[in-house]
This record gives C-alpha cells, structure tokens and sequence, in this order.
C-alpha cells in the first residue's frame, strides 16, 4: 500500500514537469477568485468558527497558482 | 565649451535622478489606489438556535505593499460571545442544579433538556501580523506572529514558511512552522480531573493557576498549475499539542443504573495530542464560472479520523457574481469520549493517568454548512455570505435507564452572516 | 570594456528577432521592449517608471515599446486609459513575441542596443530593482553615441 502511494506520488510529480502554462498564459489564473485563498479574512473566520464547534481544524495550505509574476 | 556641456549633462543627470526618484515614489499607484494601506474590513454575525451562542465579530485587514514582491499585513478581530454552551452533563428526568465555573453563581436546567451553562461571556481580540518578501525570484519568505486575547486565555504564536516556485512558477513547493504557547487561566481555578462539583456555591478548592499548552505544526504544500484555467493543491499538516487540553468547564456526569444523575465530575484529556492532515484543493475556471473543490483528511492520536469536503461554485451575475456552497464534515469519537459514567466507574478524583470527556464535539459527529453569497468586483469589491450549518451528533446507542427516553446529542444548528468590504 | 562585454553577451544571446516584433523603425536606438498584461501587478506597477524612462531619455535615443501580451483588448484599454503612457504600445494576443524573445516570466522586458541587437534581458519588476535597470540604460544610450 504505501509502495502503491510512493508510485502514484512519483508519478504525479513526474506528470508535473508537463503539466502548467507559459508565463504569459496566467490571465485566468491572476484573477482574485481564482486565488487559492481568494478572501484569506473570511477563511480565518471560519477557520475559528470549525476549530470552535468540531474536532479538526487546520490542515490548508500555502501560496502558489495566481499570476506568477515577477 | 566641452566643459560647459559636461556640467549640463551632469546636471540633467542629477535632475533626472531626481525626477525619477520623485516618479519612483508614486509608482504603486496604478495598483493601490494612491493609499499607503489598503484596507479590508469584515463583520461577522453568528447565531445558534435555541438561545445558545451567538457572536458579533468585526475585523480589520491592513495591507502595506512595499514592493511588488514584499508586503505587510496586519489584522484586528474582536470576537463578543454571549449564550449558552452544554456543559457535557446529561439531561435528566427532574430539574437539575449546576454552579457556575466561577463557583458563585448556580443555574437550574429543567428536566428533559440539554444542560447549558448560560454564564458564558467571553470578548476575544486577536491581532497579527505577517510580512512576505521574495529572497530570491524562485523563494519567498512568509514571517508572521500573532497574539489572542480572552477573559481567560492568551495565545502567542510566531510562524515562518518558505514557498520555492520550480518549472516556470508552474510548481511551488512549500513548507511552514508554526509555533503557538497559550497560557489558560480557569474562572474559578484550575478544577481537579474528576472532582464532583460544588454544589451550592461551596468552594470546591481548586488552585488558583494557569495551565499552559504549546502547538507545534507544520505544513508541507504542493502547488501544481494544470493548465490556463485550473490549479491544484496538496498539503501536508503535522501538528503537535502538548500541555493542558482539558476543557476546565466541560462536566461529566455520573449516573446510577435508572440514569439518574448521582453527582457531576470534572472531565480529564490526555496532555499531548498529535494531529496528520491531509489537504488538497482543486480550482477551475469555467468559462468565467469558478468550480472551487477541497477535501481533508485529518486523524489524531485520540482517535479522532475526519473527512472534510468542500465545495463552492462562483457564477458571474451582470457586475457581480452568486456564490453557493455545501460543506460537509464528519468525525469519529475520541477513544475517550464517555456521553456519561456509571457510578462506580468514575476514577479517583485526581487521577491524571485516566481519560474522559463529555464534550459533544468530541464526539462522532457530521455536520453540514449551506451557503449563498453575492459579491461585487471592481475598485471597491465587497460581498455578503448568509450560511446556514447543522451540527449532528451521534446519540449513544446504548443509553441507560430514564436516559433512553432523553436526547443526549441533540442537533445545533446556527446561522453565519457576513460582510466584506474593501475600505 | 563594456564593448567587449557587450559583445560577448551579443555572441552568447541568441539574437532572437522575431518575424513579429519589428525593430526596423528604431533603426539606431536602444530599444527597451517590455512584455506586459493588465492581470499582472508588477507589470501594471512599472508604467510609471517606464514613463519618466521614456520622456527622460527619448532624446538621447531611447525607444520604449510595451507590449500588450496575451491580454483581454478591454482589461488592457481600461488600464491604459488611466496610464496614458506616452510611449509605444503593440499588442501581441497570441504571445507569439514572448514566445520568440523567450520570456520567463511577466513582466519580461529586453533590452537591444543602436545594432538592434539583443543585449540584455530582465525578469518581473521591483521598486528596488529599478533605479540600477535606468542606470544601466544610461549607460548603453552613453556608451554608444546615436549614428543618424
């Protein structure tokens, strides 16, 4: 099993190397909704509501996607 | 003459670097609105059903871009509690008297209904800050700290994280630390695991101090763009927790062999609990239309396994845009989730080795967030969220006595409004 | 010796001139081509430093050409109504101009000197990265004395 997960991980970040767009093709990609965390205030509200009512909380990631400049 | 001409060109030169520093100074402004601080502002109003907790939450978001890669954010939130919360004793089938945390006050919860402990009033204010700044074009460099504030809590925490784009900022790999120490101080002391409460206002000697408890997490993301309209992301959370868990004004009750409530004890929780989480969201566009769709999987070392799916879809409307989404959750129980303990199981008041807890959120749970917002876009974009969610706790199979004609988990829903607003 | 440097970055950069990115009426200017979007900030952030670049140093035979890649015509028109930049735009829908000059990322600008040749090229736009950029066009517009 965790063989099987280490092959697919591998070859996901293998399919990696392919996959994505030219620095010029994030249009889509820069606009705030499309932003991974596109209202980071909202989410630390609810974030705080989860974490007051249940037994998980946490777990979201970082920055990335979006316009890619500079 | 070629004299002359070598000042002249000095002088534009330094006249130039003048007026260039001078443009310099104003080059944001395409960006930012010509203002120093861009200003983010939310109001969150928060109400559960049956009179039970209801919230009032302002917040304010600064955001300082130095550069274009180097930022600071600052956040205010003020968080106003007032209601009532269970107390993680049992209902019973006559009137029940409990005392309050603060060992002054006692509160009569009639017979059949979920006791809830109705002198809770908290105010929270929590304020951090963060500043992101690119050390190199592939690395960018998050430093953040935070400070949260209660009538009987106070959390410190600093965290760092580093993101390093690969293969044209196409991939991004990521990792985080974060660090928090929280300093609890019970109204009314710290209370003993599994001492009875007092009853009628009668000191139940407890120590006087504060319990402290540290968080340790990190975070392992991976950040992969598919294609000019899709993303997707995998994270990775490892999180440790060690000193004081115990929630100092969850009861437990200790019922005999009809279900009657003989006494109430004060619950006890391991004091180390170590969470794996397992985070991956998927954004695309559609046609102007945007699919947002996250799962997590998280477990802990108390037993508790969750599965967390959320999904939102954001449609262009005119000038604005509609939103619905649907949250489910649902969690197993910790190993030491006990609804109620039979007279004689309870452990020695004192005893730190055993584990229990009647905190419904503890408990096997599902729950379900139904929500619907409208937003605008443009130099002032602003939207309003109205959510519904339904928590819905797993009622003990095996109740005993008079209990098996009572509702030990009931169902808790509430109602999230919120406003966002760029300043 | 900054000839010679010049030249040696001329033999190593593949003087990439592209069908569609005409430089034949800068004949003997320095050209500074800037690749940029209206969805990308730092882009939207370098106008005005391109500005004052351009109407402080046309005379001394400074070309600025922006170039609108892969834009939305209306996103891109509305941004430039605020601008009002006074130096040269052409648009490039499909990215076939940063597809030829090799862009790595927005903004993506390239220098080529007096011979049209490529000189120099810079990646994304920082305020604290700006002035040495201005300096060293300076110093090719200086280096090399305008022929007609």
């Amino acid at each position: 099993m965790r063989a099987l997960i280490s092959a697919a991980l591998i070859l996901t970040l293998a399919g990696c190397s392919n996959l994505g767009v030219k620095p010029w093709e994030r249009g889509t990609l820069a606009k705030p909704e499309m932003a991974l965390d596109s209202s980071p205030l909202q989410t630390a509200f609810e974030e705080h509501i989860y974490f007051s009512k249940e037994a998980s909380s946490g777990g979201r990631g970082f920055a990335g996607g979006g316009c890619g400049c500079n | 003459m070629a004299r002359d001409k070598k000042i002249s060109r000095a002088l534009s030169a330094a006249a130039a670097t003048l007026l260039g520093s001078s443009a310099e100074a104003g080059l944001l402004d395409y960006d930012f609105g010509g203002q120093d601080w861009d200003a983010e502002a939310a109001f969150l109003l928060y109400s559960e059903s049956d009179g039970r907790v209801s919230a009032v939450a302002p917040a304010l978001q600064l955001t300082r871009t130095i550069d274009t890669d180097e930022s600071v954010t600052l956040r205010f939130t003020l968080d106003a509690l007032t209601g009532a919360s269970p107390n993680g004793a049992v209902p019973s089938k006559s009137v029940q008297t409990f005392t309050g945390p603060s060992g002054s006050s006692d509160y009569r919860v009639e017979a059949g209904q979920t006791p809830l402990d109705d002198t809770f009033k908290d105010t929270r204010a929590a304020l951090s800050a963060s500043w992101t700044q690119a050390l190199s074009r592939e690395n960018t460099l998050t430093l953040g700290s935070h400070l949260s504030v209660e009538f009987d809590y106070l959390s410190l925490g600093a965290n760092a994280s580093l993101a390093r784009d690969f293969n044209q900022r196409n991939t991004t790999l990521s990792a985080g630390l974060s660090v928090s120490a929280d300093t609890i101080s019970p109204v009314g002391g710290t209370p003993t695991p599994y001492a009875a409460t007092a009853v009628d206002g009668d000191d139940d000697q407890r120590p006087d101090n504060d319990q402290n408890k540290t968080v340790t997490d990190l975070l392992f993301g991976l950040t992969q763009v598919i294609d000019r309209d899709s993303v997707l992301q995998l994270s990775l959370g490892l999180g440790l927790s060690d000193g004081y868990h115990n929630d100092p004004y969850k009861l437990i009750s200790v019922v005999d062999n009809n279900g009657d409530p003989t006494e109430t004890i004060h619950e006890n929780r391991p004091d180390s609990r170590s969470r794996q989480s397992l985070y991956t969201q998927y954004k695309r566009n559609m046609n102007d239309a945007v699919l947002n769709t996250a799962y997590r999987y998280m477990r802990d070392d108390w037993g508790i396994r969750s599965h967390t799916v959320d999904i939102s879809y954001r449609l262009p409307a005119g000038t604005g845009w509609w939103q619905p989404r649907l949250r489910l959750y649902s969690q197993t129980a910790t190993d030491f989730y006990r609804p109620y303990l039979l007279d004689g199981e309870q452990p020695t008041a004192g005893v730190d080795s055993s584990y229990a807890s009647a905190d419904y959120r503890l408990g096997e749970m599902d729950t379900t967030t139904v929500g619907l917002s409208y937003g605008r876009d443009g130099d002032r974009p602003w939207q309003l969220s109205v959510e519904y969610y339904l928590q819905t706790p797993k009622e003990p199979e095996a109740k005993i006595g008079s209990l098996r004609q009572l509702t030990l988990a009931p169902e808790m829903s509430a109602v999230i409004l919120r406003l966002n607003l760029d300043l | 010796m900054r000839r010679i440097l010049g030249l040696i970055l001329l033999l190593v950069s593949s003087a990439a001139h592209s069908a569609d990115l005409d430089l034949s009426p800068y004949k003997g200017k320095v050209v500074y081509v800037d690749l940029w979007a209206a969805w990308c900030p730092p882009c939207r952030a370098s106008f005005p430093w391109m500005e004052a670049l351009h109407t402080d140093l046309r005379d001394q035979g400074l070309v600025v050409l922006a170039v609108n890649t892969a834009d939305d015509p209306a996103d891109a028109a509305r941004f430039l109504a605020k601008a009002q930049p006074s130096f040269t735009i052409i648009t490039d829908p499909e990215g076939d101009i940063a597809e030829s000059l090799g862009a790595t990322g927005m903004p993506y600008s390239v220098i080529f000197d007096r011979n049209g040749e490529r000189v120099s090229s810079h990646v994304g736009f920082q305020l604290k990265n700006a002035p040495a950029l201005r300096r060293s066009i300076k110093a090719l517009l200086s280096s090399t004395e305008q022929t007609n």
